[in-house]
């Protein structure tokens, strides 16, 4: 059937294909050029995915695969907005047609009941022995159309009367005729062993609880008889069938079966025919759920219920069976491995933060100078030196910190601050110096956004392959690696290092010179402290105790590598790079965007006073495109609390004290196999980057408003 | 212009609409001629679902017809009783193996036993075993026979009595053609339960015979001999091990195949038993020692070649060219390991440049070897079922197995090729097997102790957790061995 059906589907969409080549020939509508392009992508895009070459399109091999595949595409489609159509049919039928309606309504609702229980196999076939639709019944799932029909016929005719019913003493009885009528044949031919041994006492509590939440909102509803009827329904249909023993139990079925379908069909009968006005009412509102309904099924089915149901597991144990209640978040928050703060002391005598409490001492001195000068009295006064100086010690005084503390709760903490970060702040400077770029402004965006296309475990191999090392007896193939040896060869070698040494010096000498001059200029110049720093510190190595380590093989000396993947603590920086890579393009261009929007008055307003252009963007550009700035950061902030690719490609699996949430998570799920504390895990990250979440949404909606 | 394109849509949709009336739904069955197995399975699961959903139906009728005496109806449970139309007898077998070459194997192997005595045996592989048999046994449409890929599952099903014991003659018929070591893996609770019928290891040292015998190297007999060995080469200036321990996710456990090599070798094996059980902590002495002799053999100052730089960031994959080069003088490694080496590089051949293996070598307890090894298990009490169990523990199943596998593996070659197929059974004939699988074969026969690779044995939660993350750390000098073995003791789940 299928087959039929894609021939029929190949030859209207080349039919198609061709009817536009031939408008477009003749009317020459570059519109049609589009339309034949698209459709002959998707012809072929039909064919690659049904699993056929361009020689075996070309052929005609595996035609019938492709046609069966095109036919069930069609076919879903076809369904899907077949039934769409018909429930805007159905739902248009509110204002004029309710009696259509109503009976329309208790044929589905009926057929779906019925189908549902015969579907589970909970009820038995009614015509065992002569099956009346035995023509039906020649194969699948026809067979057992019985239970729907009858479903669809009782509730369809129920309905229908209702709604034609005089009043409602007439509707109700119609309801508990058409109950008792359900219920019994429910009763008659529900299955053995899906009998409940009815407990009173829960079912009455059922019914009273369900019941009176029923009479309550019938209260505000003005209809307090029928809610109350249908709560009691529900209640004691809960009661009887979920919270007894369900199984062999040879109780009675019929008080289950009965009692519940009167009750609700009673309730349904009870209370007033909507009046024209309430219906059209109605109708507009149903209408608007049937547009909607497509994408909210689809939002439930792929992210609601999956998400509650890790709710739930998370509340379980390993296997899922067990309710352990907060047992796995416990374990979670007091693990080792979670939050490891036993070093914490050598945060105090890391490198990190010495470097940071000098750069304390230069912000400080540096705004109390300007101050000074400024002034003319001892007080601060921020710039752009002091500022960013500061800026950068509270970042390795965060860097110092999280360097010493372990877990996968710091490693996450960590990777959050650094990527998001050094990624918002390069990815503004980025697009900053491209604005004022006069050429290859594009080509060097292009170039900086290009990482964003790479999928994070081709990026993560990529960088694998730069970082990697191999035993130091062999020619270095990973690039980092083979640069840093050779400097370390030559660092030990004899006049090569003495050569080395020398340019180095120079360099020293210019940069020292360049900071000089900045200073006396009153200029900025922690770019140039930081170049001839790391100048020095080359000079240093060079001079000193040489570039890296050393190792005596076989009585030869050979520079050591760095092993970036496995050395702690800065394994984690060397993964977050790759991210950081990644990212910056993003925040680039959106900044580019949020800078080329600030409107130009603003900038020349700013230059006709003086303003120095670093000035102009501090006290105009970035207030401007502040906004910008939180989604950019928010954003990241979701993304890289997310991070699993990269730690798992390129980290071994997070064994190398860099694991991190997300892997964390993955590996109790699928290689240890511990569902509850995997979804425990999962429950958390929603919960840290929920906040963020609320407050990007809300930023939205101020926007839109 | 709109209207023609309504109007076209309008009979694309009802010729759609006509098509899907008139055709029926066996119409796809029959298509494609390369298709034509898949199809004609599909149809034959079609039927059998049909056949149940009959045979679920009949029940139901049943159940109608007995409302009266519904204790009795309650009492039958499911169980609709096939019994095929002819007369031949029929065992069905199910398993994990499913690979052309194993499950082919398997089946020739089955077949011919099979046309001999009268019985058809079906044997049917399953990606997905270890949930298929819990259903299947659920529902009670388990098959006769199915092959347990380790002990732990055979156990569980053994005390839950859905495994039948063996008859006493069966256990004694096939307890002759294996050591009492391999026997034990289907022994639960002193009762005989399952028949061994494959095994794998994981004892192995891979090496080439061409440099050890240029640098006049012996085999080694003992640990100690090996350590001594080890040491002869790195003062020639060699290196003795390529190690490298990274694989991913799974990163750490090619050094806890190591450790679990070493306990048996420094310990009894009743320990290692309770090692795997969590009876005998990790921080205990023997475990603890077991890790450092591993430790310091690997740290030992030019024992180790580490192709990426570390042992731990060296994939355990990336040992073979390094052997092959001589950048190493051996490797431990399990059997498997013998696709790893660059393609074309010879096997026990006794050509220049071919690797081999030699067993790792046995220490103060016994010749034990740490392996793997599947057990058949009968979920049915019939004749033919204790023929076919008793054929799994037999000789002429392990010879005619090989033959079989060897052959579908062969292709176009002209000689023996690896068949991937390896038993401890003491009667197979090994020159049946390629000379590199003669090793392991030997190896095998001669365990007097065999264990399964413990952390397989362990929970998830260490076997497949801690001690892999542990054991990372503790290579790479992260943490302490006491540090490491405390912390994998506190993961173990109560």
């Amino acid at each position: 059937m299928t087959l039929v059906l894609g021939l029929v589907t190949l030859v209207g969409l080349i039919g198609f294909a061709l009817k536009s080549l031939g408008d477009l020939l003749v009317s020459n509508r570059p519109k049609g050029l589009t339309f034949t392009a698209l459709l002959v992508g998707l012809l072929l895009l039909i064919f690659v995915v049904g699993g056929a070459s361009l020689s075996e399109i070309v052929s005609g091999r595996k035609m019938e695969r492709v046609l069966e595949m095109l036919g069930t595409v069609f076919l879903s489609v076809f369904v899907c907005v077949g039934v769409w159509v018909l429930l805007n049919l159905f739902v248009a039928q509110m204002a004029r047609g309710w009696r259509i309606f109503s009976a329309i309504l208790g044929a589905v609702l009926g057929a779906g009941f019925f189908g549902l229980l015969r579907g589970n196999r909970s009820v038995l076939p009614i015509f065992a022995e002569e099956d009346p639709f035995e023509l039906l019944s020649g194969g699948g799932w026809l067979g057992r159309a019985e239970w729907p029909v009858i479903g669809a016929l009782l509730f369809g005719v129920a309905f229908a009367a209702i709604a034609a019913a005089p009043n409602k003493q007439v509707r109700a009885a119609i309801g508990v005729v058409a109950g008792i009528v359900a219920g019994a044949l429910l009763a008659n031919y529900v299955k053995l062993w899906h009998r409940p041994a009815i407990d009173w006492v829960e079912t009455l509590i059922a019914t009273a609880v369900v019941g009176g939440i029923g009479a309550a909102i019938g209260v505000r509803k003005n209809a307090l008889v029928r809610y109350a009827l249908l709560g009691a329904g529900l209640g004691f249909a809960f009661g009887a069938w979920a919270l007894a023993p369900f199984g062999r139990t040879i109780d009675a079925p019929w008080i289950a079966a009965i009692v519940p379908m009167v009750l609700i069909m009673a309730g349904i009968g009870w209370g007033s025919v909507p009046t024209e006005r309430e219906r059209a009412q109605l109708e507009s509102r149903a209408q608007a759920a049937v547009f909607l309904a497509p994408a909210l099924i689809f939002l439930t089915i792929a992210l609601v219920v999956p998400a509650i149901r890790t709710g739930i597991l998370s509340f379980k144990d390993r296997d899922s069976e067990l309710f352990v209640g907060l047992d796995n978040y416990t374990e979670l928050f007091t693990a080792e491995n979670s939050f490891d703060t036993s070093n914490w002391a050598d945060m105090f005598t890391s490198r990190l933060f010495f470097v940071a409490m000098v750069l304390v001492v230069i912000g400080v001195l540096v705004g109390l100078i300007t101050g000074i000068r400024r002034n003319g009295s001892a007080s601060y006064e921020s710039g752009p030196t002091s500022v960013g100086a500061l800026l950068l010690a509270v970042f390795l005084f965060s860097f110092a910190a999280l360097s010493v503390l372990r877990g996968t709760f710091f490693n996450n903490l960590w990777w959050v601050l650094t990527v998001v970060s050094v990624a918002t702040a390069l990815g503004l400077a980025i697009a900053v110096l491209a604005d004022r770029a006069t050429f290859g402004e594009k080509a060097a965006k292009s170039l900086i956004f290009m990482p964003m296309a790479i999928s994070f475990v081709g990026a993560s191999i990529v960088w694998r392959l730069q970082y990697q090392a191999r035993d130091i007896r062999k020619n270095q193939t990973g690039v980092l690696n083979a640069v840093w040896v050779e400097l370390g060869r030559l660092s030990n070698s004899g006049a090569p290092r003495i050569m080395i040494m020398i340019v180095l010096a120079g360099l020293l000498a210019l940069g020292l010179l360049r900071i000089v001059r900045r200073v006396q200029a009153d200029q900025p110049f922690t770019l140039a402290a930081i170049t001839t720093f790391s100048i020095g510190w080359l000079l240093y190595r060079f001079a000193g105790p040489r570039l890296g380590g050393f190792q005596t093989v076989n009585g030869e000396t050979l520079p050591d590598t760095v092993l970036f993947l496995t050395e702690r603590p800065f394994n984690n920086v060397f993964l977050m790079i790759i991210l950081i890579w990644m990212q910056v393009g993003f925040a680039m261009v959106i900044f580019s965007a949020a800078i080329k929007a600030v409107p130009a008055e603003f900038i020349e307003a700013a230059e006709v006073d003086g303003a120095t252009e670093s000035q102009t963007f501090f006290n105009v550009t970035l207030p401007t495109i502040l906004p910008t700035v939180g989604v950019v950061v928010t954003t990241m902030i979701v993304q890289v609390t997310k991070v699993f690719d990269i730690v798992s490609v390129a980290g071994g699996g997070g064994k190398f004290g860099n694991n991190v949430l997300a892997n964390q998570m993955f590996d109790e799920s699928f290689n240890i196999g511990n569902i509850g504390f995997g979804a425990t895990i999962a429950m958390v990250m929603f919960a840290m980057v929920l906040p963020v979440m609320i407050y990007n949404i809300l930023n939205m909606q101020k926007g839109a408003a | 212009m709109k209207s023609t394109w309504i109007r076209l849509l309008a009979v694309v949709f009802s010729l759609a609409l006509v098509a899907a009336a008139c055709g029926s739904d066996t119409g796809t069955a029959d298509t494609s001629g390369a298709d034509d197995a898949a199809a004609s399975l599909e149809a034959a699961q079609q039927a059998a679902e049909d056949a149940e959903a009959r045979a679920a139906e009949a029940e139901d009728r049943a159940a109608e017809a007995e409302k009266a005496a519904e204790e009795a109806a309650m009492a039958d449970d499911s169980e609709p009783a096939a019994a095929p139309a002819s007369d031949r007898l029929v065992v069905t077998v199910s398993g994990p193996e499913r690979s052309d070459a194993e499950a082919g194997a398997l089946n020739a192997a089955l077949e011919e036993f099979g046309n001999a005595n009268g019985i058809a045996i079906v044997y049917k592989g399953s990606a997905n075993w270890e949930a298929d048999i819990n259903i299947q046994l659920e529902a009670g449409s388990n098959p006769d026979i199915s092959i347990f890929p380790q002990p732990g599952k055979l156990a569980d099903f053994a005390r839950d009595g859905r495994v039948l014991a063996l008859p006493d003659e069966i256990t004694e018929a096939v307890s002759a053609n294996w050591t009492d070591s391999v026997m034990d893996f289907g022994n639960v609770d002193g009762t005989q339960f399952g028949v061994p019928n494959k095994n794998d290891l994981k004892s192995l040292v891979w090496y080439q015979p061409a440099r050890f015998e240029a640098a006049g190297y012996t085999i080694p007999e003992t640990l100690d001999e090996l350590w001594a060995l080890s040491d002869t080469m790195i003062a020639d200036g060699n290196t003795p091990w390529c190690i490298g321990i990274e694989s991913g996710q799974a990163t750490g456990w090619a050094f806890t195949d190591w450790v679990e090599d070493m306990m048996l070798r420094t310990t009894t094996p009743e320990n290692y038993d309770a090692w795997t059980t969590g009876e005998l902590p990790f921080s205990s002495p023997e475990v603890t020692s077991a890790m450092e002799t591993v430790l310091g053999e690997w740290n030992k100052p030019g024992a180790v070649f580490a192709a990426g730089g570390s042992i731990a960031t060296t994939a355990f994959q990336a040992n073979g060219e390094p052997l092959v080069n001589g950048d190493c003088m051996m490797h431990r490694q399990a059997s498997f390991f013998s696709s790893f080496f660059p393609e074309g590089t010879p096997a026990a051949d006794g050509t220049e440049g071919a690797v081999d293996v030699f067993y790792f070598p046995e220490g103060s307890t016994g010749r034990p070897v740490l392996g793997s090894g599947t057990l058949a298990g009968a979920f049915e009490d019939r004749p033919e079922v204790w023929a076919v169990m008793e054929y799994f523990g037999s000789p002429e199943y392990a010879n005619a197995r090989q033959v079989a596998q060897e052959t579908l593996k062969r292709g176009d070659s002209e000689t023996v090729v690896l068949s991937g197929f390896n038993t401890a059974n003491l009667g197979a004939d090994a020159s049946l097997w390629h000379p590199l699988e003669q090793s392991f074969v030997g190896i095998l026969q001669g365990a007097e102790v065999l264990r399964f690779d413990g952390s397989d044995l362990m929970p998830a939660d260490v076997g497949a957790g801690t001690f892999w993350s542990e054991g990372t750390a503790m290579v790479n000098g992260d943490k302490s061995v006491a540090d490491a073995a405390a912390a994998i003791d506190a993961s173990w789940p109560s």
